[in-house]
């Protein structure tokens, strides 16, 4: 009797805890199992914005680090040394865009019930951003292993697999563009916001073949192998380019704008002149540091703009400037992108609420030529990341520049080519009246590129002007061959005399003393400039006058062309061979 | 009787005691040829209730209230005298015998609560260490949780705190620092058998603590119990009346170390220069970019020095150039921000009693703390209570409840300097604006930049904070069923744990001023209010039936099975949005901003499900032998690797019981002990690591003014996952002699942690992913522990002195055994790396050979180095590194174990050699107590942001420090012009920004560099007093008692040399809350954490 009735509670104790078979299955309830996942075509619109939100590029391009116009406090790549053990750029999260598109475009028709073209624009999509991707890594190592779906870990073949040339790996890159340029759809829905649009394919296209077609027909050989190039292509990629560029004209969509530096410092971005932007916004807390690295002397790089880029701008009657003045007179009469792009005499920004007259801070510049392309013009946004100033990523005016020099490059370039791109630039953001087709070369740019081209070197001279701070110098220069001049003399501006305090805008405020160290700086008043021999110092240009000099040593070799591939990657795959001039 | 029914409880003796006095009473008179006399004890006091029997014959009798006895006795018969607690003492029968009871003071009769059980310490097999907290109950007094209290009493266990906040949680390891390098490694923490947290339980609730540290005594926990096992016990009620115990402590908290600083401005600006110009040739304009640096400004600040009478707060000047305020300060923030002393107090109220039928505890406890700054009101507060009984049903069915719950709240101020929801750490921060020169507040009153930046203005307004709230609430309910009285057991129990806590936090942006004209300026951009709200559910349920079979006095056998289910489930929100309407009013209601985040937090469940069962058996009491297993479920892996097999087994020999040494009356015990045994690890960290799944986030890209939902590709999932293995292999030896006095255990082990679940072989880049984590690794661990006692009393001045001292050592080395990788990265300070053959916490560096001297650059002798630092060059009063592989350069080749450059092992940063000393002394009620504790050797490098021992070594604008100004060299303020050189100081010349990573000559360790951090500490000193007996009495109290106790009284230790604003105990990076500092980012810094506490307590206990 008691036996039982300890029997029967032991036995009701044990089948409260009796378990349903699957107790030890759990599923994670806040993310998604992938083997389902590819259900509907909003599971492809949230898996696409994933690129928008990883690949877009950021407000970073418009940092101009080692080129030949902008002068910097440290071009770490001339100067440091580059060499395969500290070379990166080839970790695996380097590599984590490639499979994550991959993965996408080997599933993306797992989505059952959409019709073809749908199914293509989502391809479209992936092959765009995959096409981005790899010409990054084209531009830094020259050709790379290619791959169309995502690789296994036990898949010996491909993570072994040799690189593939750059002719390869540039016509699957083309190819991706092509699929993109004919496949993506110009639906409202997917124009002019963050998504991928055909409009942007096709601008984009038109810059990677300009990138591609003259590459391949300033170099005479292909840095990667030594040797020259195994197919003579030069004319492809550039008609191609010229294709694009034309195909998005021809929309009449896109048109040039005519407030040049509007186009860099508004919060809405403007789809007028604008293709692509990455979008800033104060309200929703997304927001950069361009204002804060262009007006501290430690964030940045102490962007400076070089007295002969400056030179360059052309007179508003569009002749070339060639007199040497003091720097506030250099700003009369000059292209309206000149005072756009570097602070005028006239500049004037919020300080605290009120609006102040504002010179050349030497403690922020190296030559007195100091970028405000990009800057909100209000010291409240100098010292944190809180600048909301959307960023094109590509706009109208450089299609219409690729376009030009595409079409130039084959020979192909017209008058009225010449009105449709360039003229017009001239005349809405730079406020030229005379824009005449060129017949004669300008001497000074002509010794400067080694060319004789007239229209060719305004094309150049168009392209530095119109594009400088949006990440394009230090491609152009590669894509030329032209890389040598990153080593050229950086000059500032002209100063009369030694040993004077300058008040460079006139508001009565000496704003800089220059000085050398027998001078011991006077106790004059402005920011010292000290003259002296010191890497990263100034000199004069005349000893005693003329422009100023910043010195810093850069050394760009041929070698630089193209990166090294890392000792580790090799390491790993034997298979992979290093760039010719890193062997 | 059978002596194994019995418990040392002192009630217990005196029920028996009661029992047998009565028995006597009745059989007293048929007695005839009697032996008469007095049992008393060591000190002449009667024996009550001794047994006295004839040895062969049944019956006997036991002692009355003054220690008398008769016994009918045939001559030439031997007397045996016996009572618990006593040892046994035979004598031939004669007409008297007055006998001395001695005290049996061996632990052999000890009951210690094991897995699933309790076993007298005398058949224990495996490596068990117990503790009474009576040992440490003054120093619970003083601390939030237990965990502080047992650093230093058991050997092997580790109690690491990363820095000293009062609700730090412990990182709790059993036998070496390094587990394993996959997946876990901390020991499981049971409280009453239950997983729990070792931080919420009230400390003064908790009984004994046992710690089950070899893969035997573990094994029937299986894959949680992998790594060790610790078992709080709560106490319980007795058999008595309402018994009401109070206890008070109030605490007051002072820094072990207060770190010192330059705090003239003139001092450091100068130093600034220096450091700042070495590296970069010219002036700066700023002063990280906040505090406006002129040489016009410098000069004047040249003059200010000169001003010793004017007020700090009067230092300042207007720059007529723009209207800005000119600061000339010797402010130190240090003493600004913090508090030299803080407070605290414990209440702790107990109500415990009951009858043979049914018993009670009740226990509730107050903690709190208040904070080290001087605003901002941070406090730390907890409450306990627990409500425990125990109910006899039947004679053969007891049903126990034991119901606590804990509510703990914190309340800290914050600083921000950014956008969004990571605060800064305010003791890094001082690291970045914390100059002398600038002021607290403007003249006209309002904050000063660095003020707001540091975010000293934000701790006084007091609108910044983070409140941390939690409350659990825990039910075990236990059935225990007698199914055949002593021989059949069955238990059941099911144990609901329910904690439910809340993070929220605001952020508001203060005001500053720059000049008296100029507009306020703020920071950070925009208010913030943000939740986290979260639950965690766990429920278990054990069962087990334990056969104990008589099988005579030779053999003894325990049979134990059971069946152990868990269920785990963690939910985890994170709200956040901007723009509070009102300061003061954080509240969903109250918010505009745009900005917002409603996501999960990290939500997971999971289960398990084991069978175990463990065989105990004994022959003759001298030859032990005990195995156990458990089959394990888990739902942390793969259907087809879900359960797991885990055994082992151990033996142990009483060689103290065998013939040879049977007589050898001063032998108490000598055991040896041996066991080995397999667990399986389940605490993969991620609940879900074999499934492949993908999120979905909020984009921070934004389209159309829009953030958007946005996936990625699932991460490779690993092959086949299975369980990581400890095994561990004991042998160990139980000492105990000269009845008790003398105690030595020690044991050596060897842990095998295979198939650690680490990353695979290196995969080309192009896979795009992490190579898949796989059981590819395994480790082993070599150690050993030793612990030496001594303890006695002598009759001192009519009272009882009572001493005892205990030390013990431990260490244990661990060592990777097999390890995949093409590469065999070295490890750094910045980065975790492992190769085959390394031993766990190696410090790879240079060797430095001096400084470079005048002599050295005049003869050329400059040993190139690979490191650059900007415009830096190589110049005298720097160190000399030395070319080891005599390359020409010295380099770090590509810090593979093939091509490591000249880079050495230099040392090792795990503690070695862990050891401690206790104390006590006991004499009419005063007792002294002290416990010393320390690490005998570890080497430590400061990570580069470690500005308390670098300073102006790494950012030029970090504080600096008195003790850097005897430097090898020293240069001007221009950097350019030798002023003086001194090659017997520690310091080389002042370079800013070297230290800063890897890629700077001093980020990366060197064998100069490199500190000892050993140290000795004087971690408690207590002296209590319990009033006399009689006075206590008086007022009808049980007991009284009253002490003062300090922790972390005294340290010797090395740092003090070259790193004297360090505590050896906080040589962690910074406070992890603060999410600034973590090892291996970029941001990693020693000693920015809370500060390690030195406390005075004065407590009172009272028991009525």
């Amino acid at each position: 009797m008691k036996i039982m009735k300890k029997i029967v509670i032991l036995a009701s104790a044990i089948l409260f805890f009796a378990s349903c078979s699957d107790f030890l299955q759990r599923d994670p309830d806040a993310t998604l199992n992938s083997e389902t996942y590819f259900a509907n075509e909003t599971a492809l619109q949230t898996y696409i914005n994933g690129f928008i939100n990883s690949y877009t590029p950021t407000s970073a391009l418009a940092r101009e680090d080692g080129s030949d116009i902008i002068a910097v406090t440290r071009t770490a790549y001339y100067i440091d040394d580059w060499n395969p053990n500290v070379q990166g750029g080839w970790s695996s999260s380097d590599w984590n865009a490639i499979y994550n598109i991959n993965y996408f475009l080997v599933h993306l028709r797992d989505v059952p019930g959409l019709s073809e073209a749908t199914y293509n624009h989502y391809e479209a999509t992936g092959r765009f951003w995959r096409a981005l991707q790899y010409w990054n890594k084209v531009r830094t190592f020259g050709g790379v292993p290619y791959y169309f779906a995502p690789i296994d870990a036990d898949d010996e073949e491909m993570l072994y697999k040799p690189r593939d040339s750059r002719e390869v790996t540039m016509q699957y890159i083309l190819d991706d563009l092509n699929f993109a340029c004919e496949n993506l759809s110009t639906d409202s829905k997917w124009v002019n916001n963050a998504n991928i649009s055909r409009y942007i394919a096709l601008a984009i296209k038109s810059r990677i073949c300009l990138f591609e077609g003259t590459y391949r027909k300033y170099h005479a050989t292909n840095p990667e192998t030594g040797s020259a190039w195994t197919t003579n292509e030069a004319n492809k990629y550039l008609t191609e380019a010229a294709d694009a560029a034309q195909k998005l004209m021809a929309t009449g969509r896109y048109s040039i704008a005519t407030d040049y530096r509007g186009i860099f410092t508004k919060e809405a971005p403007s789809y007028t002149e604008g293709i692509w932007f990455h979008q800033y916004n104060t309200a929703a807390a997304h927001t950069h540091d361009l204002t804060w690295y262009f007006t501290s002397g430690s964030m940045g790089s102490k962007w400076s703009g070089d007295q002969d880029f400056i030179q360059s701008y052309l007179n508003l009657d569009g002749t070339p400037h060639t007199t040497t003045e003091e720097w506030a007179q250099e700003f009369q009469n000059r292209d309206k992108r000149l005072a756009a792009t570097f602070m005028p005499p006239t500049y004037t920004k919020k300080i605290a609420g009120a609006s102040v007259t504002t010179a050349p801070d030497f403690a922020v510049t190296y030559t007195g030529y100091q970028p405000i392309k990009w800057n909100i013009d209000d010291n409240a946004y100098d010292n944190a990341s809180i600048s909301n100033n959307s960023v094109p990523i590509i706009r109208y005016g450089e299609v219409l520049l690729n376009y030009a020099e595409a079409k130039a490059e084959l020979g192909q370039f017209t008058e009225a080519d010449w009105n449709n791109t360039i003229a017009i630039l001239r005349k809405n953001h730079g406020g030229i009246t005379n824009t005449a087709y060129p017949t004669t070369a300008d001497p000074v740019l002509a010794e400067y590129y080694k060319l004789s081209d007239p229209v060719l070197l305004e094309i150049r001279r168009e392209r530095s002007i119109e594009l400088v701070f949006e990440g394009h110098r230090v491609n152009d220069l590669m894509r030329w061959a032209r890389a040598d001049l990153i080593n050229k003399q950086w000059y500032g501006l002209y100063i009369p005399e030694v040993n004077k305090s300058y008040d460079l805008n006139g508001d009565g405020t000496m704003d800089i003393n220059v000085y050398n160290k027998a001078d011991g700086n006077g106790g004059r008043a402005g920011t010292p400039v000290l003259i002296s021999n010191a890497n990263g110092g100034w000199t004069l240009e005349n000893g005693d006058h003329g422009r100023l000099m910043y010195n810093l040593e850069r050394k760009f070799t041929e070698q630089r062309y193209l990166h090294p591939i890392p000792a580790a990657a090799i390491v790993l795959n034997p298979n992979l061979e290093q760039n010719a001039a890193w062997k | 009787m059978n002596q194994k029914s019995l418990k040392v409880g002192s009630w217990l003796k005196h029920l028996l005691a009661a029992f047998l006095i009565f028995g006597m009473a009745f059989t007293g008179f048929a007695q005839r040829n009697t032996v008469r006399g007095t049992v008393v004890d060591e000190e002449g006091n009667p024996v009550v209730g001794a047994f006295v029997t004839v040895q062969g014959a049944s019956g006997g009798t036991s002692t009355d209230v003054d220690g008398r006895y008769q016994i009918d006795a045939p001559a030439g018969s031997t007397l045996v005298f016996s009572f618990i607690g006593f040892r046994t003492q035979q004598v031939p029968a004669s007409s008297a015998a007055n006998i001395v009871l001695v005290q049996d003071r061996t632990s052999l009769d000890e009951s210690v609560v094991v897995a699933y059980g309790v076993q007298k310490k005398r058949d224990i097999v495996g490596a068990v260490e117990n503790l009474s907290t009576k040992e440490i109950e003054s120093r619970t007094g003083n601390t939030m949780n237990i965990s502080r209290a047992l650093q230093g009493t058991i050997p092997g266990l580790n109690l690491t705190f990363s820095d000293g906040k009062p609700n730090r949680n412990a990182t709790v390891q059993i036998r070496g620092t390094v587990n394993s390098i996959g997946s876990g490694g901390s020991a499981l923490v049971l409280i009453d058998g239950i997983e729990g947290d070792m931080n919420s339980v009230n400390p003064d609730d908790i009984e004994s603590v046992t710690v089950l540290k070899d893969a035997s005594s573990a094994a029937v926990y299986g894959s949680r119990g992998t790594f060790g096992v610790i078992l709080l016990t709560t106490k319980s009620g007795g058999n008595s009346q309402p018994k009401v115990t109070y206890s008070n402590a109030f605490n007051i908290y002072t820094r072990t170390v207060k770190p010192q600083m330059v705090t003239n401005g003139l001092q450091w600006t100068t130093s600034f220069l220096e450091a700042y110009r070495a590296r970069t040739t010219s002036d700066p304009a700023n002063i990280n970019n906040v505090f406006a640096f002129s040489r016009q400004w410098y000069e004047n600040l040249k003059q200010w020095d000169q001003d010793k009478t004017t007020p700090n707060s009067e230092r300042y000047d207007v720059n007529p150039a723009n209207g800005r305020w000119r600061y000339y300060g010797n402010t130190s923030w240090y003493d600004i921000i913090f508090r030299d002393y803080t407070s605290g107090q414990t209440h702790n109220l107990t109500v415990s009693g009951g009858s043979d039928k049914a018993n009670y505890f009740i226990s509730g406890r107050f903690f709190t703390q208040n904070g080290i700054y001087n605003a901002g009101d941070e406090k730390f507060n907890q409450y306990n209570v627990r409500a425990k009984g125990s109910l006899k049903i039947r004679p053969w069915l007891r049903l126990d409840n034991n119901t606590d719950f804990t509510k703990r709240d914190s309340h800290q101020p914050l600083g921000f300097t950014g956008y969004g929801e990571t605060p800064v750490n305010i003791f890094r921060m001082l690291n970045h604006q914390g100059y002398p020169m600038t002021l607290e507040k403007n003249p006209d009153g309002s904050w000063t930049e660095a003020a707001v930046y540091i975010g000293w203005a934000g701790f006084n307004e007091g609108n910044s904070w983070r409140n941390d709230n939690m409350f659990n609430l825990k039910n075990l309910s236990t059935l225990t069923i007698d199914l055949v009285k002593d021989v059949l057991v069955a238990r059941a129990n099911y144990a609901f744990y329910y904690e439910n806590g809340n993070r929220s936090q605001v952020v508001v942006p203060y005001f500053s001023k720059n000049g008296p004209n100029l507009s306020e300026a703020k920071r950070p951009a925009n208010s913030r209010y943000s939740e986290f709200p979260w639950t965690r559910q766990r429920q278990t349920a054990d069962a087990t039936l334990t056969f104990t079979p008589n099988l005579g006095p030779n053999n003894s056998l325990t049979v134990m099975g059971g069946w152990n289910i868990e269920d785990v489930v963690y939910k985890r929100n994170h709200f956040t949005r901007t723009e509070l309407l009102m300061y003061d009013r954080p509240n969903w209601s109250l918010l505009n901003g745009e900005d917002m985040t409603l996501a999960d937090g990290g939500s997971w469940d999971s289960a398990l499900n084991g069978f175990f069962g463990r065989i105990s058996y004994s022959y003759k009491g001298k030859y032990l032998a005990e195995i156990s297993g458990r089959y394990d479920g888990n739902s942390r892996f793969p259907s087809n690797q879900r359960w797991g097999f885990f055994p082992s087994a151990s033996f142990g020999w009483r060689i103290s019981e065998e013939g040879f040494l049977k007589n050898a009356e001063w032998l108490d015990n000598l055991k040896l002990r041996f066991s080995a045994g397999t667990a399986g690890n389940g605490l993969i960290s991620n609940a879900y690591a074999y499934m492949s799944t993908m999120s979905v986030t909020k984009s921070s890209v934004l389209s159309n003014g829009n953030t958007f939902s946005r996936t990625a590709a699932p991460a490779p999932i690993p092959d086949g996952l299975t369980w990581e293995k400890a095994t561990t292999y004991d042998l160990g030896l139980d000492f105990e002699a000269l009845n008790g006095r003398l105690n030595f255990v020690a044991d050596v082990y060897r842990k095998a942690t295979t198939d650690m679940y680490v990353s695979g072989d290196e995969l080309p880049a192009v896979y795009g992913n992490a190579a898949p984590k796989g059981n590819y690794a395994d480790m082993q661990t070599d150690g050993w522990e030793v612990s030496l006692g001594w303890r006695n009393s002598h009759s001192v001045g009519g009272h009882t002195l009572s001493y005892s001292i205990k030390g013990m050592v431990y260490d244990a080395m661990s060592k990777i055994t097999r390890y995949t990788s093409k590469t065999n990265k070295l490890p750094s300070i910045y980065s975790t790396n492992y190769y085959e053959g390394m031993t766990i916490g190696e410090i790879w560096g240079h060797r430095i050979a001096g400084f470079i001297t005048e002599a050295d650059k005049a003869a050329g002798n400059i040993v190139p180095i690979v490191y650059k630092n900007s415009s830096w060059k190589q110049d005298v009063g720097d160190l000399q590194f030395i070319d080891l592989d005599g390359s020409g350069r010295v380099d770090y080749g590509d810090e593979t174990l093939a091509n490591h450059g000249d880079l050495v092992k230099i040392g090792n940063m795990t503690p070695r050699y862990n050891y401690s000393l206790n104390m006590n002394v006991n004499w009419n009620g005063i007792g002294l107590s002290m416990m010393w504790m320390g690490v005998g050797k570890r080497d430590w490098y400061p990570a580069k942001e470690s500005g308390w021992f670098w300073g102006q070594y790494g950012r030029p604008y970090s504080m600096s420090m008195p003790w850097h100004s005897e430097r090898a060299a020293i240069y001007d303020d221009t950097s350019t012009t030798l002023l003086s050189t001194n090659y017997d100081a520690y310091w080389p010349r002042l370079v800013s920004y070297i230290t800063q990573g890897a890629n700077n000559p001093y980020g990366r360790a060197n064998d100069y560099f490199l500190q000892k951090a050993s140290f000795l500490r004087l971690k408690n000193l207590t002296l209590d007093y319990t009033l006399p007996k009689k006075w206590v009495d008086a007022i009808n109290f049980e007991s009284i008692k009253f002490y003062v106790s300090g922790d972390n009284l005294f340290t010797l230790t090395p740092l003090k040399k070259h790193a004297p604003n360090y505590d050896p105990e906080g040589l962690y990076p910074g406070d992890a809350d603060w999410a600034t500092n973590n090892v291996g980012g970029d941001n990693y810094g020693d000693g920015d954490g809370y500060p390690v506490m030195r406390v005075y307590t004065f407590g009172v206990n009272i028991t009525f």
